[in-house]
């Protein structure tokens, strides 16, 4: 009876064991590599979005020399930046006397992302107004 | 006799040494993974640190030009005052109110390309007397490597025409440009980490308060 029972407990692992046991180890190996693969992605967009910052904060600043400058030639090589301008501002109700000066909304438009960036800057106008 | 200890005595030698193989085999595998996971992990790391210290240096740079400040000093040759604002078209020097460190008075600030190299850049505290003389005794750091820098200066031919120039000598026209232009190109165009970076800063404080600038000379007319 106790030499039987020894017998059977020393079989070797089931199919089932082997299985289970292969299947942890998937598991282990897999996540790691999901990992890999995951700080990777989460490095190239935090990059990107270092890089896309100091490149909107130059093509800002065109677009504010832009309304203090209307004929400056253009000089910044990336050129992934629009800077659209939109509608002059309403004048305020009261208004004491004309002036040259008139606030504009602008947009700096990416046409790669299509994303964009709304701001209000300074114009001069030709007449007072 | 014929107990269960005699026939399960011990492993074949076979046995033992398959055992030890496979098991071998697996830490192996496994200890690959974490490995290449963690170098990945490292390398990736190093790429954002670098990327994230190029945009911390572009903005203060970007901050330093846009609070760039006409310095005066007496030039001991000729009793001259003088405007301190050196801008060439691959090294600038400049006094401005801004310093890293937000320290109180004007800093003077150079940037120049050694080839081969990168970027450095020069800080030093600016006194009443010329700002060359510390600039030239202090320690330059290297702040953009596999760089090379180019200057454009903005000044104002009429009232209705601004050009571009690739030089400013504040000596002879007395005052700041009213923007500077700053591209950083890289060495290696092939290399997907550095890419052209470009800085633009306008100057207000483009004249000082008692010297009048000279505007003739700007622009080689």
């Amino acid at each position: 009876m106790n030499r039987k029972m020894l017998r059977q407990r020393q079989k070797g692992f089931t199919l089932l064991e082997v299985i289970v046991a292969l299947a942890i180890t998937g598991f282990v190996l897999g996540s790691l590599f999901s990992l890999v693969g995951g700080s990777k992605q989460l490095t190239w967009r935090s990059q990107d979005s270092l890089i896309r910052a100091t490149e909107l904060r130059a093509a800002t600043n065109f677009a504010l020399l832009q309304d203090e400058f209307r004929n400056i030639d253009p000089i910044l090589e990336i050129d992934r930046y629009s800077i659209i301008s939109g509608e002059e501002l309403e004048a305020p109700e009261r208004k004491t006397q004309p002036t040259v000066y008139a606030l504009q909304s602008y947009e700096i438009f990416n046409q790669e992302t299509e994303q964009s960036v709304e701001g209000t800057r300074w114009i001069r106008l030709d007449l007072p107004r | 006799m014929n107990s269960p200890a005699t026939r399960q005595a011990a492993f074949t030698l076979i046995e033992v040494i398959l055992a030890l193989a496979l098991t071998a085999m697996l830490l192996g595998l496994l200890s690959t993974g974490v490995f290449i996971v963690a170098e990945d992990w490292n390398r990736n790391t190093d790429v954002l640190d670098e990327t994230l210290d190029e945009a911390l240096a572009i903005l203060q740079i970007d901050r330093a030009l846009h609070g760039a400040f006409p310095h005066s000093f007496i030039n001991r040759e000729n009793l001259s005052r003088e405007i301190y604002f050196a801008g060439e078209d691959d090294s600038l020097r400049w006094v401005s109110t801004v310093s890293p460190q937000r320290n109180a008075g004007l800093t003077a600030w150079e940037l120049f390309a050694i080839n081969g190299e990168g970027v450095y850049l020069n800080l030093v505290p600016a006194f009443s007397d010329n700002p060359e003389v510390r600039l030239e005794q202090a320690e330059p750091q290297l702040i953009f490597p596999g760089y090379d820098i180019e200057f454009a200066y903005l000044f104002e031919e009429t009232e209705e025409n601004q050009e571009w120039t690739d030089e400013w000598d504040a000596v002879e026209s007395l005052s700041l440009p009213l923007a500077v232009y700053v591209r950083l190109e890289p060495f290696d165009a092939q290399d997907s980490n550095t890419q052209t970076r470009e800085i633009l800063a306008r100057v207000r404080n483009n004249t000082h308060r008692s010297i009048r600038p000279n505007l003739n000379v700007v622009g080689g007319l």
